[in-house]
């Protein structure tokens, strides 16, 4: 390993990251959004500075020591939000467990049927669960760390872009309802989405993705042995 | 905190800003201290999610249970929510620089995935249109029925 190539990894990434930040507040767009626009940033800049993947591997090591803490910490919006989840128990569970299996349901059949490899339809599967959940369920499921990284996030943008248009087409005006259908779906990003529209979707949003995180951690591996 | 205000605002000519940086200081240390404390209890908590999963053999990522567990240590009222306050906000608003390293990847797989890229891209897509509009559809539906007596 090479320690000045740690360092730069490490510095491209911050930089890219902290780029990232100004630009999506000056222009807010999926495109701009800190995750794509860095994620693109950094790859660009270590590609034109001759670096490859493996030797980036020690920077990604120590980037990533947080998703750990980062992932316990998803129970505190839960814990706040318990009341909401509790008067609306039966329709945002029953809501949560509906829409995150026939998400899963549709993209594997899809991908199976248009032949794509095991390890795509695997890592295709849980797209819809919030990253740092992703990327250690896919050890689990046998998928590739990277592709199901890349599944997430267009799948989150996808819901920024495609999801208030959605849900006004098919009349789903209840702020419960959208808050709900964003968090489950689009995860992250879909939650933040869900907090533009109001406070009560933005809350049931945190709800939806966090506990769709630990449904499809449980679902996922038991589905995806029978598909 | 009154150590910033007073540092700050009662600027004392014949000891030009020592005791103001001093008291600064000494209060960025201590929110730096304890954010580090916080989150290594966090870290403690995932580890021990990891560590249950492995010996219990639960198919469960163990930062999920971590999650969990803190989740139950919260109900319970062993341990306040705001003893995780900084921390958790912290990680949820930079969320994605801890996740952006693992997408990097990308650029090994590139080619292979790229020529596929848009089929995949429309499969997402509509398997998102369609959880979409299940979970809303039936949400909606559900808490409309339990509105009307």
């Amino acid at each position: 390993m090479n320690p000045a190539l740690t360092i730069w990894g490490i510095a491209v990434t911050a930089g890219a990251y902290a780029l990232s930040r100004k630009v999506s507040r000056r222009w807010p767009s999926p495109f701009t959004s800190p995750v794509f626009f860095s994620t693109l940033t950094t790859v660009l800049v270590l590609s034109a500075s001759r670096v490859r993947f493996a030797e980036y591997a020690q920077a990604k090591e120590i980037l990533t020591f947080l998703l750990g803490p980062a992932t316990v910490a998803l129970a505190l919006p839960l814990y706040r939000n318990r009341r909401l989840l509790i008067a609306n128990l039966v329709p945002a569970l029953t809501g949560l467990v509906a829409g995150a299996l026939s998400t899963m349901l549709a993209v594997v059949v899809l991908a199976k049927a248009l032949g794509f490899s095991r390890t795509v339809v695997h890592s295709i599967a849980i797209k819809s669960v919030t990253a740092p959940v992703a990327v250690e369920l896919v050890k689990i499921v046998d998928g590739d760390a990277t592709l199901t990284a890349a599944f997430v996030i267009v799948t989150g943008m996808i819901g920024v872009m495609l999801g208030p248009w959605l849900l006004d087409r098919a009349r789903i005006h209840s702020p419960l309802a959208r808050g709900l259908a964003l968090g489950t779906i689009s995860h992250g990003q879909g939650t933040a989405q869900a907090a533009l529209e109001s406070e009560l979707s933005g809350a049931i949003a945190s709800i939806a993705l966090g506990i769709a995180a630990v449904f499809v951690s449980i679902a996922a591996p038991i589905l995806l042995r029978y598909l | 905190m009154p150590g910033i205000v007073a540092g700050g605002l009662a600027p004392d000519v014949s000891r030009p800003l020592t005791p103001g940086l001093w008291a600064e200081g000494r209060s960025a240390a201590r929110a730096g201290a304890l954010l580090i404390l916080e989150l290594s209890g966090l870290w403690a908590l995932s580890r021990l999610g990891y560590f249950l999963v492995a010996f219990l053999r639960v198919p469960l990522p163990g930062n999920v249970a971590g999650m969990l567990i803190l989740f139950a240590l919260l109900c319970s009222g062993a341990v306040p929510a705001r003893l995780f306050e900084r921390s958790s906000a912290l990680l949820s608003r930079h969320l994605p620089f801890f996740f952006v390293p693992i997408a990097v990847g990308l650029m090994d797989l590139g080619a292979t995935v790229l020529s596929e890229g848009w089929l995949l891209i429309v499969l997402l897509g509509a398997s998102a249109a369609a959880g979409l509009c299940v979970t809303g559809w039936i949400a909606q539906w559900l808490s409309a029925r339990k509105a009307q007596p």
